[in-house]
C-alpha cells in the first residue's frame, strides 16, 4: 500500500472521516488518497485557517477531522491555532515538513533548511510533534490522534514527500 | 437597523439550534446567547463561519446560526467559497454589516459603501443569499430564512451597537468551557 493510503487507513482506524485541506507539493501523495476515498469527506479549503475551523467545529459537533495543510499555511494559521489550543479541542494536523527535500536538489535543500521555522513554530505554540518521513513511521498516526485525544489538544505529523513531486510539474 | 433588535429577534426564533457569533455582537448577543449551544467566538476574527461550517457538517440534523461580523468576514472571504462547495443545508450565515471594526474604535472597515458583501456571497455560488436594511422586511422574512434549506447567507445593514466594553462584567465564559458544554448537550443527539 502506498504510504498516502497508509495514512488514510490509519486516519480512518481512529475514526476520522473528514480531511479539511489545502494542496500542496510535499503532501502531493496524499491528495488523490483524500479525494478516492471513500469513507472519508473532502473538505478543500482557500486557507488553512479555515481548514483548522472546520476541524474545531468538527471536534464540537462531536465528529473527528484531521487537517492537512504545508507549514507555510500553518503559520499563517497561527490565529486559528491559538483559539483550537485554547478550546482544548484534540486535532490532528498533517503538515508538510518543510526540510524533507532529501531526494531533491542540493540547491532547493539549502534553501529550504536556510529558512524552516516550521519546529519553531510548533514548539512556540506547544504543539507536540512527529515525523513521517518513511513508510515505517506511519503508526505515528495512530499514536499522534490518541495523543491528541488524551491531550485534548492538537499534535502535529511532519510528513516528508512519499511521491517526491516536483513542483510545476 | 439595530443589531441589538435583530439579535433579539433571531433569539424570539430560536429553537434548538446551535449559534455561534463574534466580535461586538457580544455586546447585545450575550444576554440571549449563553446556553450549552451557544459558542462566542472571542479570538479567531474571521473563523466563526468555518467553525460553524464544522459544526453543520457534523450535527447534519440540527441547523447551525453564525453570526458574523463584516471585518471578519472580509479577513476570510474564502470561506463563502468553501460553504457553497460544501453545501451544507443546516447552515445559515448571518452577517452584521455594521460598517467598522466596532470594538477598537469604530474604524471604518476598507471598502465600506463600495464593496458588496451580499455581491461576494452571490459570486461564491451561495444562491440563497439575501440582504436586509430595514428591520420590518427582516421581521417579515426571518420565519422562513431560518428554515428553507442552506446553505442560506443573510447581509444585515445594522448601525454600530452601544459604547461599552465587550465584557464589561467579566461574564464570558472560556472557549474550553463552552466547547464542552456544547459536546456534552450533543452527545444524546442523533447525527
Amino acid at each position: 500500500m502506498d504510504r498516502g493510503k497508509a495514512i488514510c487507513q490509519e486516519l480512518k482506524r481512529e475514526g476520522i472521516r473528514y480531511v479539511a485541506w489545502l494542496c500542496d507539493s510535499e503532501t502531493h501523495f496524499m491528495h488523490e488518497p483524500i479525494q478516492s476515498d471513500p469513507e472519508i469527506r473532502s473538505i478543500k479549503v482557500c486557507h488553512e485557517g479555515e481548514a483548522l475551523g472546520i476541524c474545531l467545529g468538527l471536534s464540537m459537533g462531536r465528529a473527528r477531522g484531521a487537517v492537512l495543510m504545508s507549514n507555510q499555511g500553518m503559520f499563517q494559521a497561527g490565529n486559528i491555532l491559538k483559539s483550537v489550543i485554547d478550546t482544548e479541542a484534540p486535532l490532528v494536523m498533517l503538515v508538510s515538513n518543510g526540510l524533507s527535500h532529501h531526494k531533491r536538489s542540493p540547491v532547493v535543500r539549502r534553501r529550504t533548511a536556510k529558512n524552516d521555522f516550521t519546529v519553531p513554530f510548533l514548539d512556540a505554540f506547544g504543539v507536540k510533534h512527529y515525523l513521517v518521513d518513511t513508510d515505517e513511521d506511519v503508526a505515528r498516526v495512530g499514536l499522534a490522534c490518541r495523543e491528541a485525544n488524551e491531550l485534548r489538544r492538537p499534535v502535529a505529523l511532519l510528513l516528508s514527500s512519499a511521491d517526491f513531486y516536483e513542483p510545476g510539474t | 437597523m439595530e443589531r441589538g433588535e435583530v439579535l433579539k429577534t433571531l433569539a424570539h426564533y430560536r429553537k434548538d439550534e446551535i449559534v455561534l457569533y463574534t466580535m461586538s455582537s457580544f455586546k447585545e448577543g450575550f444576554q440571549y446567547f449563553n446556553g450549552p449551544l451557544d459558542f462566542y467566538v472571542g479570538g479567531a476574527m474571521g473563523f466563526a463561519s468555518s467553525i460553524g461550517l464544522g459544526l453543520a457538517l457534523a450535527q447534519p440534523r440540527r441547523r447551525v446560526w453564525v453570526v458574523d461580523g463584516d471585518g471578519s468576514l472580509l479577513m476570510n472571504l474564502g470561506t463563502l467559497v468553501t460553504i457553497a462547495e460544501q453545501a451544507p443545508g443546516n447552515l445559515v450565515h448571518f452577517v452584521m454589516e455594521n460598517g467598522v471594526y466596532e470594538i477598537p474604535g469604530r474604524v471604518p472597515i476598507p471598502g465600506v459603501g463600495r464593496a458588496s458583501l451580499l455581491g461576494f456571497a452571490r459570486a461564491a455560488g451561495l444562491t440563497k443569499a439575501y440582504e436586509y436594511d430595514e428591520m420590518a422586511r427582516f421581521s417579515k422574512h426571518v420565519g422562513s430564512l431560518i428554515t428553507e434549506p442552506g446553505p442560506v447567507f443573510v447581509n444585515l445593514k445594522v448601525a454600530p451597537g452601544p459604547r461599552q466594553p465587550v465584557d464589561k462584567e467579566g461574564k464570558m465564559r472560556g472557549s474550553a468551557e463552552m466547547a464542552r458544554a456544547m459536546e456534552q448537550a450533543l452527545s444524546g443527539a442523533k447525527v
